[in-house]
């Protein structure tokens, strides 16, 4: 390096000393230009001594120069001036920004939905956005706990503090029955023991016809009536309290049985939730069914209880000799069986139906049997066998790990099924549509990609702060460095080589399926998923940063002589995080940004065009197969009526 | 031949450096060199006043440069870009006017 000639270019280029990276560019463009003139002098056969002294002659004056290079450079250093200061304002709205481009958040809050309703063991496997982004998005959505049983059925309008806005409306509406089971229904549910029978007068002052309001009314004197909540069939247990009571409740039950229909509008109430959340995006789709799966129904349970009720107030009645009493009461099986069916619409609801009716024909024919009439109780178990088996044996059959069509199906869901299939499917004898399969799939992969998306923001966010806490070292330090500002071909080259070619190929690779394994389910695909998390996590962002530090390498070499004896550049550290920040930050923006509108593009589709999860109440198959079986049981109600009304006619009344 | 002054320079440096530029890419030492052969060494061009030159067009868009080693030497070469290219002709024009009107001028005294 020659001093004089390094002296003259100092002067010169001191003049756009505000800007370091335009003072280190002039500095170097008129340092080879002077070397070039002292080598041509020399080659001239000048001495390098006479040859220097003649080029800083012939140069001018530094100082001139330096003005002239400021007047002509001026607006570019107050334009990067202003960048600068831009930069420093708008760094942490920029990072914002990124952060809100890469994370999706309405599918952050639907991927807590998804392990709420179906809990899927790949889903549960794959790390759980941080608890912080989980409270922001539950933020978004009106507060804290908004996944909670209680916020969901308040969601739907059927938490308690719903009841009074129900019960206004049923008010208002006196002649419509289903906003009166909208109100009396949830209600139940929510309401204590002695606020029922306030409700349930109500209830059946309203809808008299309607059985099912006797029989909950039934119900609810019954439960204060006996000891605990539970109660044997063969009433083996001690459970009466109160005698007076559980006659009161039985009474009522018969009246129940004499009622012309038993509604608990189910579907008509569901329909309402169709409008609760319009959208056609996932979070709007699983919201709706999160709602329609938490609607109340505790009827349910009641119908079970009144069931092993009748049989263990029958035993006691003939145990007292009331033989009279203890027939009608146990008479009253089958318009009890037939009305329960008749409000059956739910799978849970034929299931209970199911085994109402199979414990009704192993106890009640005993029960006959010692009221004196042993061929009513068998023809009963003979005719009522064939009704509730099929529903029984599909319950068991459908539990039962080890047959070997079930084994096939969970064996076909785990190999290429995604998170709704097993859990949806789950009530359907149906087999699974391809199509269906391949819809669940990507739904599966669209979710996945965005938690990686969420963890990948999360590490860049990381890196970016702590090149942010070591940039503030430095400072403390005094250690203040300088922003390298890159041509704009450099910029061009990080953001086509860093940024924009590495995403697309990654986007490719996962898009090819016999490259990426996504014709599989995320479970049978876990190792190569795990793959494709990690290039995403570490290769993305480490080949950003070898592209980005070869770049300011260049540049630097370019700018800054090297000093004697050394081959690279050495960029002082203040420096290297002074450059590097802003990039990370756009680096974040922009693959997240990218990889975030595929993987939603990709996920909406999917979920636009699903015709199996999220269409009917609970799941089109699901629905089809509680139509059916409540059909059957239905009929062979019917049939089982016929045949005890024409044995009864053919036989002698005993009273 | 008698260099002319400078100042004289300047008004004319930017429809020549646009004219060389269009030929082919140069780094600056190489404009000066070529300047001065082409005019037997009458304009004597400084850095002083080519470099500022150089960074004002560039300003304007009508150069671009790109930073090349030579060896291990860093240099800095300039192009004319389109938008130059379509400036060239009007300044050649300008300044071949006021060459003209010069001589008109001189020449009438």
């Amino acid at each position: 390096m020659n001093e004089k000639i390094e002296e003259v270019v100092k002067r010169a280029s001191g003049a756009l000393r505000d800007d370091w990276t335009l003072e280190q560019e002039v500095a170097q463009e008129l340092r080879s230009h002077l070397e070039d003139k002292c080598s041509e002098l020399e080659g001239e056969g000048e001495s390098p001594g006479k040859s220097t002294e003649k080029a800083i002659g012939e140069f001018g004056d530094p100082d001139e120069i330096g003005r002239g290079l400021l007047g002509a450079n001026f607006r570019r250093m107050k334009l990067r001036g202003r960048l600068k200061v831009a930069m420093r304002i708008l760094a942490l709205p920029l990072l914002l920004a990124a952060v809100c481009a890469t994370i999706d958040f309405s599918t952050l809050r639907s991927t807590e939905l998804i392990r709420y309703l179906v809990g899927h063991r790949t889903l549960n496997s794959l790390a759980r956005p941080p608890r912080l982004l989980l409270a922001f998005a539950e933020y978004l959505d009106g507060g804290p706990g908004w996944l909670k049983e209680d916020k969901l059925r308040r969601i739907g309008g059927w938490g308690k503090e719903g009841d009074e806005g129900r019960r206004a409306l049923a008010a208002r509406n006196p002649g419509d029955p289903v906003l009166l089971a909208d109100y009396v229904l949830p209600a139940l549910g929510n309401a204590e023991a002695k606020e029922e029978p306030e409700i349930l007068d109500y209830a059946v002052e309203h809808d008299p016809g309607n059985a099912i309001y006797r029989y909950m009314r039934a119900y609810s004197l019954l439960s204060r009536s006996i000891d605990g909540k539970n109660f044997d069939a063969d009433g083996k247990k001690a459970w009466v309290r109160d005698r007076a009571g559980v006659d009161r409740a039985m009474a009522e039950f018969l009246e129940g049985t004499k009622r012309p229909r038993f509604r608990n509008y189910v579907l008509e109430r569901l329909d309402r939730t169709q409008g609760l959340f319009p959208g056609s995006g996932l979070q709007d789709r699983l919201l709706t069914k999160m709602v329609m799966f938490n609607i109340p129904l505790p009827e349910i349970n009641r119908e079970r209880m009144l069931a092993r009720a009748l049989c263990a107030y029958a035993k006691l009645l003939i145990e007292e000799g009331k033989h009279a009493e203890a027939e009608k009461v146990l008479d009253a099986w089958l318009p009890y069986s037939i009305h329960i069916a008749e409000g059956s619409n739910t799978m849970i609801a034929v299931f209970v139906d199911g085994v109402t009716l199979k414990m009704f024909s192993e106890f009640l024919p005993d029960l006959y049997a010692k009221l004196g009439k042993p061929e009513k109780g068998r023809l009963l178990r003979e005719q009522l066998e064939p009704v509730w088996k099929p529903v029984d044996e599909w319950r068991i059959g459908k539990n039962s790990k080890d047959l070997p069509q079930n084994r096939k199906v969970r064996e076909m869901l785990e190999k290429s099924g995604g998170f709704f299939a097993p859990a949806f499917y789950y009530y359907s004898d149906e087999p699974i549509p391809e199509e269906a399969l391949r819809i669940d799939r990507m739904i599966s992969y669209g979710i996945s990609d965005n938690i990686l998306l969420v963890r990948f923001c999360v590490n860049i966010t990381g890196v970016i702060a702590v090149l942010a806490l070591l940039l503030l070292g430095c400072r403390l330090a005094g250690y203040r460095g300088y922003f390298i500002w890159m041509t704009r071909r450099e910029n061009l080259r990080i953001l086509l080589t860093g940024i924009l070619l590495p995403a697309a190929l990654y986007w490719l690779w996962l898009h090819v399926d016999l490259l990426s394994g996504r014709n599989g389910s995320v479970g049978s695909n876990f190792t190569l998923f795990m793959m494709q998390a990690c290039v995403l996590f570490f290769v993305l962002p480490l080949w950003f940063l070898f592209v980005l530090r070869r770049t300011m390498r260049q540049r630097h070499r370019l700018l800054v002589p090297l000093p004697e004896g050394r081959k690279r550049a050495r960029i002082p550290f203040a420096s290297w995080l002074k450059t590097m920040i802003p990039y990370w930050i756009v680096f974040l923006l922009l693959t997240g940004g990218i990889l975030r509108v595929a993987a939603n593009a990709e996920l909406s589709w999917a979920v636009a065009n699903d015709r199996i999860f999220f269409t009917g109440y609970f799941t089109e198959p699901e629905d089809r197969l509680w139509q059916k079986f409540r059909g059957d049981l239905l009929v062979g109600l019917d049939k089982v009526k016929e045949k005890l009304a024409e044995a009864e006619a053919g036989a002698p009344s005993v009273k | 031949m008698m260099a002319v002054n400078s100042d004289l320079m300047r008004g004319v440096a930017e429809p020549v450096v646009l004219k060389l530029l269009a030929e082919r890419t140069m780094y600056g030492y190489e404009i000066i060199r070529h300047v001065n052969e082409r005019t037997n060494g009458a304009f004597a061009w400084k850095e002083g006043t080519l470099y500022p030159c150089l960074h004002r067009l560039e300003e304007q868009g009508l150069i671009e440069s790109s930073w090349q080693l030579a060896g291990s030497k860093p240099r800095k070469y300039y192009a004319i870009t389109r938008k130059g290219e379509a400036a060239m002709s009007e300044k050649v024009k300008e300044a071949k006017e006021f060459s003209r009107a010069l001589n008109l001028l001189l020449g009438a005294i």
